[in-house]
């Protein structure tokens, strides 16, 4: 082989290995082609599929989109750049009454309200300047059918690449909602608008009490700006006076209390008035209070009236108690000199006199004795005629009664020697209840004029029982003369003030005329009517008619008490303190008990008369009322309360107003008398006094520590429950008398003594009761005998105690 | 508004005694007596319209029964009942819701207690009064 040859071949081996190898890379590339080419193939389809898919699902998105706006409760509805109708939904055709042809191609404000047009433009121009995205606002439309709807309408504007391509719209029909705020708007004017024109202004302050609102009404009232209110402290427009109140007020209000008060505000004139004020807490929806709301009332005229009202009150009652103080004044001035005039004339006749000086004497006498019935007559009138005179009924003793009427009538039937006769009725009872002084005035007067127009024959006074009614007696009373009668045209008159049979009667016989209508009063005030009966000179029967309840019967002491009143009395023994500043009334007493020989001792006042009481034992101090340095009532208040003295004081008073005498006994006096006294009357209560004081004396020597008056005048005749709280008594101290035995403990003793006290107050001695004072303050601590003596001292009550018990049950 | 119903409560039955017998001296009222505490606010479901309390009671002090009573029927009248030794005291119950006090055998008079009596009426009276004012002007508002 040659070296071409060769060369040849070898360039031929390596073209074939070459193209083998191409052919090999052809090969694999046309598979990779072909797999490939088979892939796309495949994707290709898959392709198409989704293609198909994704239109029918775009095709149902469209259908529900379309549907929902089509079937949309709201107005849904498309605009071109230049703000032209491109889509309406149905629910637009249906709200605004017109078709979507009538309105595709118009402007959007097409159907907006005439009123609102201008707002309507001037707000989407200012949306677009803005390039605000989405934009909402209410405004109406006119529908076809000319109904205003509101709508509230949300805008969104779309962009493309070139600027806006268009509107979207939504609205809903607004108009229900717009009606009911419009309601609530009126109605809210509505109230407001009542509340201003009330006269009531509200003010409104936080939790810290600071003004938040003030209502133009509060303004009005008060005069200051809402400015000058609202963060204020209503305190800066309160009057101090008034602190007091509101502190107390917001307290409450704390407690969630509303109320109602009075307080004084300052207007800005600076002038006050007097508001009331409705205040209440008001609270968050939480019910945390968040603050008060407080509403003013003026009541300034109110207030005023009320002030005025009490002002004319007061004044009323100042001058009905001048006048009052007037009579008493005047009836003082005249008693005082008519007293020593009546009193030192009974003394001078009672000397040597010549039947001339007698004559005279015996007239001054008289007539003073008149001008002193006079006096009484015309204050009693005038109380009868302001209605002033009360009666006070208490339970009394008739024969008492009839004895003290008796005592003082007899001299002057004694004087025209007729016999004074009292009669009466066995089956009337000696316990009633009534008011024995304006009995007695009633009959003496009566009696006064029977004596008086009678010369000859008597004067009768006659008690029948008329019947009897479960615990009340009708009694008939009479007062029977033989004297020169009535005549029978006159008799209507009789009763008349001012007025007496003929204008001669009081030339022959004096008096004030007053008597018969003061005892016609009397009579009517105490339940009946008076009657008379006549015939000309052969005499007059006056009667009446009175129902008395009976009193329960006291068993002690009523027929001693009887005795004691005619039974005349060795009273040498007796000592009696006069106090009197008077010495003209001073003299007169003095000589009067100088005659009937009793002892006394003659004061200046009421100072001194505490002074001599402390030195000296008197059996009755005769008290003056109104004297110089100490009056009669403080004197006895010292007495009775300082002094702890029991001694019986009569009052000797120029008042004869019911209300003084009242106030005598109040302090603490036994009785009282009145200025100028009847010699009888005097002695008669001084006798009555001593003795029961006598009785007490007497019993001084066994000195019993049980006394039980006091019950028994708590009683008013009451027996059994005086006999009750005995039994009472006698048990509770059983039991602090055992507690007391066997205690050594000073607490409980000294709560022994502090409960048994009141009883002890009622039923013992000055001396138990100071005694029981001292235990309860412990002071037999240092002084052991005091408990020994206090413990045989209840022992003695207790057993006293239970001696009565045993005799009256 | 008439008084009508009266409690008197005092351990010391003495003096509970001739108090109700001085209280029905000056009118017809219904009393009931008590001599504890206890008793006391055991009835005082009945609400009388008074209660006259002795401020010392065996069984508790008359404080405790003023303030018991006074929290659950704060228009009972509690007139406190004490001796003139313990005036102090008695005033101090003032704070605590009494209407009054009184002094035993000193205030006990049958002036005093109508009058006291009266007032409590009285007082019954504005409270009505005022409770309708209230009332009026809750009904304006």
């Amino acid at each position: 082989m040659s070296n071409e040859e060769s060369f040849y071949k070898k360039a031929y081996l390596r073209e074939k290995q070459a193209r083998k190898q191409a052919e090999k890379i052809l090969e694999d590339k046309s598979l990779e082609l072909y797999n490939t080419n088979e892939q796309l193939k495949f994707l290709n389809n898959n392709l198409e599929v989704e293609l198909v898919d994704r239109l029918k699902q775009k095709q149902i998105i469209e259908q529900e989109f379309s549907s929902f706006v089509n079937k949309a409760t709201d107005i849904i509805y498309r605009l071109d750049p230049k703000g032209c109708f491109t889509f309406v939904n149905p629910m637009t055709e249906l709200i605004s009454g017109f078709t979507a042809e009538e309105i595709i191609g118009q402007s959007f404000t097409y159907f907006v309200h005439p009123d609102d047009k201008v707002e309507v433009e001037s707000f989407y121009s200012e949306q677009i300047e803005m390039q605000q995205e989405s934009t909402y606002f209410e405004y109406k439309i006119k529908s076809k059918e000319g109904r205003d709807i509101w709508l509230g309408q949300n805008v969104q504007i779309i962009y493309k690449e070139e600027g806006i391509s268009g509107f979207i719209a939504i609205a809903r029909n607004i108009t229900e909602r717009k009606q009911l705020e419009k309601s609530i708007i009126q109605s809210e004017e509505k109230y407001r608008g009542i509340i201003e024109s009330l006269e009531f202004g509200i003010l409104e302050v936080d939790t810290k009490g600071i003004i938040t609102k003030a209502h133009s009404s509060f303004s009005t009232l008060t005069g200051y700006t809402q400015k000058e209110l609202i963060g204020k402290n209503p305190y800066e427009f309160l009057h101090p006076d008034s602190y007091a109140l509101m502190q107390l007020q917001e307290e409450k209000r704390k407690d969630k209390v509303a109320d109602v008060y009075e307080v004084q505000i300052k207007k800005k004139t600076g002038e006050y008035i007097w508001v009331i004020i409705s205040g209440a807490p008001f609270y968050d929806t939480e019910g945390n209070q968040t603050g008060s709301v407080g509403i003013h009332l003026d009541i300034t005229e109110r207030k005023k009236m009320e002030e005025d009202l009490k002002k004319a009150n007061e004044k009323a009652l100042a001058s009905s108690k001048s006048k009052e103080l007037f009579f008493a004044k005047v009836s003082h001035e005249i008693r005082t000199p008519l007293n020593a005039v009546v009193g030192l004339t009974d003394l001078l006749l009672k000397t040597d006199l010549n039947p001339t000086q007698k004559k005279y004497t015996y007239n001054i006498n008289k007539s003073a004795n008149n001008l002193l019935l006079l006096v009484n007559d015309i204050l009693d009138i005038t109380k009868i005629e302001k209605d002033q005179l009360s009666i006070n009924n208490k339970p009394f003793k008739l024969k008492n009664f009839l004895n003290n009427i008796h005592a003082t009538l007899d001299y002057q039937a004694q004087q025209k020697e007729l016999p004074l006769l009292i009669s009466v009725d066995k089956n009337i009872e000696n316990h009633y209840i009534s008011d024995e002084l304006r009995l007695t005035q009633i009959i003496i007067n009566l009696a006064n004029n029977a004596i008086k127009f009678t010369s000859i024959g008597y004067v009768k006074i006659l008690l029948e029982l008329v019947s009897i009614k479960k615990n009340q007696h009708l009694i008939k009373f009479s007062v029977i003369d033989t004297g020169k009668g009535i005549a029978q045209d006159k008799i209507d008159k009789i009763f008349n003030e001012f007025t007496q049979e003929s204008t001669n009667t009081f030339n022959t016989y004096g008096g004030s005329g007053l008597g018969l209508a003061i005892s016609k009063k009397l009579v009517e005030l105490l339940g009946g009517t008076i009657q008379v009966t006549s015939n000309l000179n052969k005499g007059s029967t006056f009667f009446f008619t009175l129902p008395f309840t009976i009193a329960e019967k006291k068993k002690k002491n009523t027929k001693k008490e009887e005795t004691t009143v005619f039974t005349a009395k060795d009273w040498s023994a007796t000592k009696i303190l006069i106090v009197e500043d008077n010495p003209i009334n001073q003299l007169v007493i003095q000589e009067t008990l100088t005659i009937w020989k009793v002892q006394h001792k003659t004061v200046n006042n009421g100072l001194e008369a505490v002074e001599q009481i402390k030195q000296e034992e008197f059996d009755i101090v005769l008290m003056d009322m109104q004297m110089p340095v100490m009056d009669g009532i403080t004197a006895t208040k010292e007495i009775r309360q300082t002094l702890k003295s029991n001694v019986p004081i009569i009052a000797f008073t120029a008042n004869a107003m019911k209300a003084d005498i009242q106030k005598c006994l109040e302090v603490g006096m036994n009785d009282a008398i009145t200025k100028p006294f009847k010699e009888e009357e005097l002695k008669s209560k001084i006798q009555n006094l001593v003795s029961k004081n006598h009785i007490i004396k007497k019993s001084k020597n066994i000195k019993p520590l049980l006394h039980i008056d006091k019950l028994e005048e708590l009683a008013h005749g009451n027996m059994a429950f005086v006999i009750k709280m005995l039994h009472i008594f006698n048990e509770t101290s059983q039991q602090e008398l055992k507690t007391l035995s066997e205690t050594t403990d000073c607490n409980v003793i000294s709560q022994i003594a502090h409960k048994i006290k009141p009883s002890i107050g009622y039923l013992s001695t000055l001396e138990m009761q100071e005694l029981v004072l001292k235990i309860e303050f412990k002071e037999f601590v240092n002084n052991p005998e005091l408990l020994d003596k206090f413990i045989s001292m209840l022992k003695t009550l207790k057993k006293e105690c239970k001696n009565h018990l045993d005799k009256h049950s | 508004m008439m008084i009508k119903n009266i409690f008197i409560v005092d351990d010391d039955i003495f003096y509970a005694n001739i108090l109700e017998n001085k209280i029905e001296a000056v009118g017809s009222y219904q009393i009931e007596k008590f001599h504890t505490g206890q008793d006391c606010i055991n009835n005082a479901h009945k609400q009388p319209d008074i209660i006259f309390l002795d401020h010392f009671l065996g069984d508790t002090n008359g404080f405790e029964v003023l303030k018991d009573l006074k929290s659950t029927y704060p228009d009972i009248h509690v007139l406190m009942l004490s001796g003139q030794e313990e005036l102090q005291i008695a005033v101090k119950t003032l704070k605590y819701g009494a209407t009054d006090y009184l002094i035993k055998n000193s205030d006990d008079t049958p002036e005093k207690l109508l009058q006291i009596i009266n007032d409590c009426g009285q007082l019954n009276k504005l409270k009505t009064q005022k409770k309708k004012k209230r009332g009026l002007l809750n009904f304006i508002l």
